[in-house]
């Protein structure tokens, strides 16, 4: 049977091995490297086929005697993931039989200068007496580690693979690594000095290469694709340049080309069983057109196939709601993110776990999602498919993710040396806090950071207050003192969460709240700066105006507010800001509002966003660069009233956009 | 269309599991007819528990033999039949390499009033299993059972893709089906290691201590391991490591690619033996040679003439012959040699000798493996043969070989003696593949050659330097590690370049003249400065290597370095 040449997405194998084209000059290299270094390091821009090259290229040139290859990825913990793989490699080790009373004074340096084997080490030789062949162990997408692990983690690897090294046993390390993570190697190469001294670049496909691809896979006996004679220059350089499009570069991405050349071959022979053959003439090529973004086309498709597959089972299933359920599946630079489906059902809280279990397999199905057994998670197939995933996110995911990224690396540095949220951080994650779950101690550290936050703020003010002792009159002192032996607890307004305690006492008696309340106003107003009405108010006046702050209807003293900063990031080429949204109201009426919800314009992904939580004045935020012309509020009262108000966003907040 | 047959085993109790891994297969089929292969599902469930007569049984024992693929899925109890199911196919598995078995274990909550006593044959059973050896694995739901196959299933289901392309080196030829039809036994390197072990005893305390120690250690599966590593390691370095490929592929399932690999590393193996000794002999002869020439009989001389014009690699048998030359050589001028144990080889090499004969049969197989015509009873036949050969050198078990490198001389103020650094790299059979921790460094009060492969027994100062014949192709390049390549044969017709086969693999490796000879000592700026780079050091390398092949030649058979004459 004549065999369809193309693997897609699919990396290449040792038993693909002749169908594999281009890499020839990166074999031979990488196969003499493995007889000059114990470690051999390969690197190369994502979609180069740096696994292709191993596992089909290396592996396909080495008899299957001669080759005994264990694949580790980071999983959840790449210490764990290379244990759990030697293990199910056969590598138990059995303690029963001493062979060291064998070892005589030459052989002592095939054992590692009689120093005792690790237990990664005697797992290694386990695994190596199972069949005798010398072990390879494949770190593949070792980037992960960095990305993704932890100092403590990648500190224990660094001592495994010396003792690996030291041990004398058959066993050869390959890393995989994509090379903007190349500066990461930094303190791994001072303890382990040999690992970059064999390494091999993959290149990206220049036109030369693709030419051998498609001539190989064309040419081979047993193929169904061939090019029409005479044409063979022709329809390479075609494709060639189809992929390219008007990029200057001299390459192109290795998953385009495999993705193309399926396309083609669709285009002529509508076999979707990919048996019929195909010519490749220069018309076909030129009649694709051009391609664009051949992959986001590629994923477009298969996430309205399996909408409109699953739509009668879930209704309310639509593109959108898939990509939201892949969207934790890359990271935030479009990378892949491999996670375990709990982990998955977590991030994915407001989705039946059924429909988000159905859409996995669904993709598992087609190979887009990939299952690792070792570590237990999914994983997108290939990272090119990961930066369309990316691209697709909406701003509040991607906040999302910025904020767990900001915890994350935040507590993953050791305690000692861990700094607090600043102020502006903590401004920034308050409102994604209950949409991301958190590790007890990122959830302290947050707790921490704010009671750091909070003294510091009480120091202000006492300096602001006694600032304000040596300039303002006795009288309105003496109030002032009063109030702030009162306000022991004092918060400032801040648009985030007030720690618990504070709640607690908020709930401790109401009278003793709204006494502390109508103190922490009046300090409030005056630290603010708008103090200055008061000043020379007597007390019985200021009493008044409280009197007043307290009776008025409540509709008559809330305002709007909105504060803007700038992000560092961009989304679809733009500036993005976060913007937070927050009502002014004396803090001793709070009590009386229930909820507040924000209505914002067309274009937003959820335009309607409602906050409860009176502590942080009812704020909520996000990041972007769009801004609504109006925005509609309603406040919904505790009694059940709703206050509805038309806030000027556009024209309120023009003139607070930070300038550069 | 390639069908790859699954058996699925379970108890009662996981029916929907069964039902669902069912509708699974069904799906994996409809994506993977394109790729010319179809998943045959054999369920038995259906009257399996009512079997009882011998006919039934033999029919099941018989649909299990005919799978690819086993799967026994197992929750709170093991039934009767389901063990017994398991039982046969690793019987199966056992005899004949195949099927592969996976078992899962369901590890889903169950209700602890539902717990009866059959729980404790769950208990017994993986018990059992672990006794056997055998790996097993547990899911939670039937979506992780699903996914944890679909894993398996791509990673090999590659191997039956590839099996139905034509141009597939390692393919199952058509007659492989009437082999399969009997149980095979696994008894590659039975014989081998047996003989091997007693053979070197004599010659290594380790496997000495090893044999004394356990002397039924062809019944412990662990201490068979053991062996086959003192043996590996025993041998001298580039032996030992044929002798592990030969191990590996003998551990390997049943196939018609192990069964070529096994001949093939058979025949291999035997020569590289033949091979070693015959280099060492011409290498220490020329040094005889050089100081005190003697005249060799007309046979012998034209023995050595056809090694070194030799234009295509010599057969197993061609060693054989070059072998009896030189140890007659040897014999008749009564010239001294470090290897002077295989000085009693002559007669067993002799017309009628069990090593001539062995040879000559290990030499039959190229035919078979030509015609790709060889059975079972043909790699035993080899396995027996090259054991002969390898216990008639089991005294290469007393020797050591190492690759030199670089030697480096540290003197420093008022050190009355420097010391020279040797950095070597030992030749181990086992750990061929690994370097690092191979490279080493020797104190010694005294050069020695560097960039040179040699041999020895106790003394490291009394050794064979095996250059030209045996080279580091890693070592003269200036890199790490050591690539260890034979020498086969020159291009006598045409450039005269020289072919060397690298052990690993027995690829080629040609050196050539270079075109940048190293500058007169005459000027020692030029010759600094040319040393100074890497690169033309390498070339000295490389050309010393050459010009003492020719060198040798010439002192050993009177003939020049010829030149291709052009007839046109």
């Amino acid at each position: 049977m004549k065999k369809y040449p193309f693997k897609f997405l699919d990396s290449y194998q040792r038993e693909d091995r002749n169908v594999f084209f281009g890499r020839d000059e990166e074999i031979k290299a990488l196969y003499e490297m493995v007889f000059q270094s114990a470690t051999v390091l390969v690197y190369g821009a994502s979609g180069t086929g740096k696994t292709s090259l191993i596992n089909c290229g290396l592996a396909g040139k080495i008899q299957r005697h001669d080759w005994l290859d264990l694949m580790i990825r980071r999983g959840s913990d790449i210490n764990k993931s290379l244990k759990s793989v030697l293990e199910k490699a056969g590598g138990k080790v059995d303690e029963a039989f001493d062979e060291t009373k064998y070892l005589d004074e030459w052989e002592i340096d095939t054992d590692g200068s009689g120093q005792e084997l690790t237990p990664i080490s005697k797992s290694i030789r386990a695994v190596y007496q199972r069949n005798f062949r010398p072990v390879y162990l494949i770190f593949d997408q070792f980037e992960e580690l960095f990305i993704l692990g932890s100092l403590s983690e990648q500190q224990i690897f660094i001592e495994t693979i010396q003792g690996i090294l030291q041990s004398g046993q058959p066993v050869k390390l390959i890393f995989s690594i994509r090379e903007e993570y190349l500066g990461y190697l930094f303190d791994f190469e001072r303890a382990i000095p040999q690992l970059l001294r064999k390494k091999l670049r993959v290149e990206p496909m220049n036109l030369e290469k693709v030419k051998q691809v498609i001539f190989g896979a064309t040419a081979f006996e047993g193929s169904n694709i061939s090019i029409k004679e005479g044409e063979e220059d022709a329809v390479a350089e075609g494709i060639f340049h189809k992929i390219k499009g008007d990029k200057k570069s001299l390459t192109i991405q290795l998953p385009f080309l495999q993705v193309f050349l399926d396309k083609l071959y669709l285009n002529i022979t509508g076999d979707k069983k990919r048996e019929k053959p195909a010519e490749f003439t220069s018309d076909k090529v030129n009649e694709m057109g051009e391609i664009g973004d051949i992959l986001s086309n590629f994923l477009e498709k298969q996430v309205a196939d399996i909408s409109r597959e699953l739509i009668s089972k879930y209704p309310i299933l639509n593109p959108g709601l898939i990509w939201k359920i892949l969207s934790p599946f890359a990271t935030l630079e479009g990378t892949k993110d491999p996670i375990t489906k709990e982990e998955l059902f977590e991030r994915l809280p407001d989705l039946d776990q059924k429909l988000v279990n159905d859409v996995v397999e669904a993709f598992s199905n087609n190979r887009l999602l990939r299952y690792n057994e070792n570590t237990d998670t999914y994983e997108i197939s290939h990272d090119s498919l990961a930066k369309p995933i990316a691209e697709r996110r909406s701003v509040e995911e991607t906040a999302l993710l910025e904020v767990k990224r900001l915890i994350k690396s935040q507590i993953g540095v050791s305690e000692e040396a861990r700094e607090f949220f600043s102020e502006k951080q903590l401004i920034y994650i308050e409102p994604y806090l209950t949409k991301i779950k958190l590790s007890e101690e990122e959830l302290k550290w947050i707790a921490n950071s704010r009671e750091s936050l909070k003294k510091e703020k009480q120091r202000e003010a006492k300096q602001k207050y006694e600032d304000l002792v040596k300039s303002k009159k006795s009288m309105f002192l003496k109030v002032a003192v009063g109030v702030f032996l009162v306000i022991a607890g004092l918060f400032i307004f801040i648009a985030f969460k007030a720690q618990k305690s504070a709640n607690d006492a908020l709930e401790a008696g109401k009278e003793v709240t709204i006494e502390k309340n109508y103190s922490d106003e009046l300090i409030r107003l005056l630290l603010e700066g708008k103090g200055d009405k008061y000043e020379n108010l007597s007390e019985d006046d200021l009493k008044g105006l409280l009197e007043m702050e307290r009776v008025a209807p409540i509709d008559s003293l809330v305002e709007i507010r909105a504060s803007v900063s700038p992000s560092n990031t961009l989304s679809e080429g733009k500036k993005n800001y976060n913007f937070t949204f927050w009502l002014e109201l004396p803090s001793f009426r709070k009590n009386e509002i229930k909820e507040v919800s924000y209505n914002f314009c067309k274009g937003f992904y959820d335009s309607i966003r409602t906050s409860r939580d009176q502590t942080s004045s009812f704020s909520i935020g996000y990041l972007g660069w769009g801004v609504c012309d109006t925005i509609g509020v309603d406040i919904v009262l505790e009694n059940g009233t709703t206050i509805r108000k038309k806030f000027p966003f556009k024209e309120y907040i023009s003139k607070r956009l930070p300038t550069e | 269309m390639k069908t790859i047959r699954i058996f699925i085993a379970s108890s009662s109790e996981l029916k929907g599991d069964r039902e669902e891994f069912r509708a699974f297969i069904s799906r994996e089929n409809d994506r993977l007819h394109t790729k010319g292969i179809y998943l045959k599902l054999e369920q038995w469930e259906f009257f399996k528990d009512s079997i009882s007569s011998t006919r039934l049984q033999d029919e099941y024992n018989e649909a299990i033999r005919q799978s690819d693929l086993v799967l026994c899925l197992f929750y709170t109890k093991v039934g009767k039949y389901t063990a017994e199911e398991f039982y046969t196919a690793y019987e199966i598995f056992k005899a004949q390499g195949r099927p592969r078995i996976w078992t899962y274990f369901k590890n889903a909550a169950i209700n602890v009033g539902a717990i009866t006593d059959e729980i404790n044959t769950l208990l017994e059973f993986k018990k059992k299993l672990g006794e056997l050896g055998h790996f097993h694995t547990e899911y939670t739901s039937i979506d992780n059972l699903i996914n944890k196959y679909r894993s398996q299933l791509d990673m090999i289901l590659p191997e039956y893709e590839s099996d139905s392309r034509p141009e597939q080196v390692e393919t199952v030829n058509e007659s492989s089906d009437e082999k399969e039809e009997g149980p095979v036994e696994n008894s590659f390197n039975e014989v081998l290691t047996k003989n091997l072990l007693e053979a070197i005893s004599t010659h290594n305390r380790k496997a000495g201590d090893f044999l004394s120690a356990n002397a039924d250690w062809a019944e412990n599966e662990d201490l068979v391991k053991t062996a086959k590593r003192i043996i590996i390691g025993g041998y001298v370095g580039v032996i030992g490591g044929q002798i592990r490929k030969l191990m590996s592929i003998g551990a390997e399932d049943y196939s018609d690619s192990k069964m070529m690999r096994y001949l093939e590393n058979c025949q291999i193996t035997a020569k590289r033996g033949l091979q070693l000794i015959c280099y060492a002999m011409l290498s220490r002869l020329w040094d005889h040679q050089l100081a005190d020439k003697i005249e060799f009989s007309s046979s012998q001389k034209d023995g050595l003439v056809k090694f070194f014009r030799n234009a295509a690699e010599e057969d197993i048998l061609a060693f054989v012959e070059l072998l009896g030359h030189l140890l007659e050589i040897y014999t008749d001028n009564k010239l001294d040699f470090l290897i002077s144990e295989s000085l009693n080889l002559l007669p067993r090499l002799q017309e009628g000798g069990d090593i001539r004969n062995a040879c000559l049969k290990l030499n039959e197989s190229s035919q078979l493996l030509k015609n790709a015509s060889y059975t079972l009873e043909d790699c035993l036949e080899a396995e027996k043969n090259l054991s002969v050969v390898l216990e008639s050198l089991s005294f290469l078990s007393e020797y050591r070989m190492i690759s030199i490198n670089e030697i480096d001389f540290n003197q420093q103020r008022n050190d009355h003696e420097g010391l020279y650094l040797h950095n070597y790299t030992l030749l181990v059979g086992e750990s061929l593949a690994n370097n690092e921790s191979q490279s080493s460094v020797r104190r010694e009060s005294s050069p020695v050659i560097s960039h040179a492969v040699i041999i020895f027994k106790d003394n490291y100062r009394n050794n064979i330097n095996l250059d030209p014949f045996i080279i580091d192709l890693n070592g003269l390049k200036l890199e790490g590690g050591s690539k260890i390549c034979f020498y086969s044969h020159a291009n006598t017709y045409d450039d005269l370049s020289l072919n060397y086969s690298f052990i690993e693999d027995n690829s080629k490796e040609i050196i050539k003249k270079s075109s940048n000879p190293r500058p007169s000592d005459s000027s020692l700026n030029v010759l600094n400065s040319w040393l100074s780079k890497k690169e033309n050091r390498i070339d000295m390398n490389l050309d010393k290597v050459y010009s003492l092949f020719f060198e040798a030649k010439k002192d050993l058979t009177g003939v020049e370095e010829e030149f291709a004459e052009d007839s046109f």
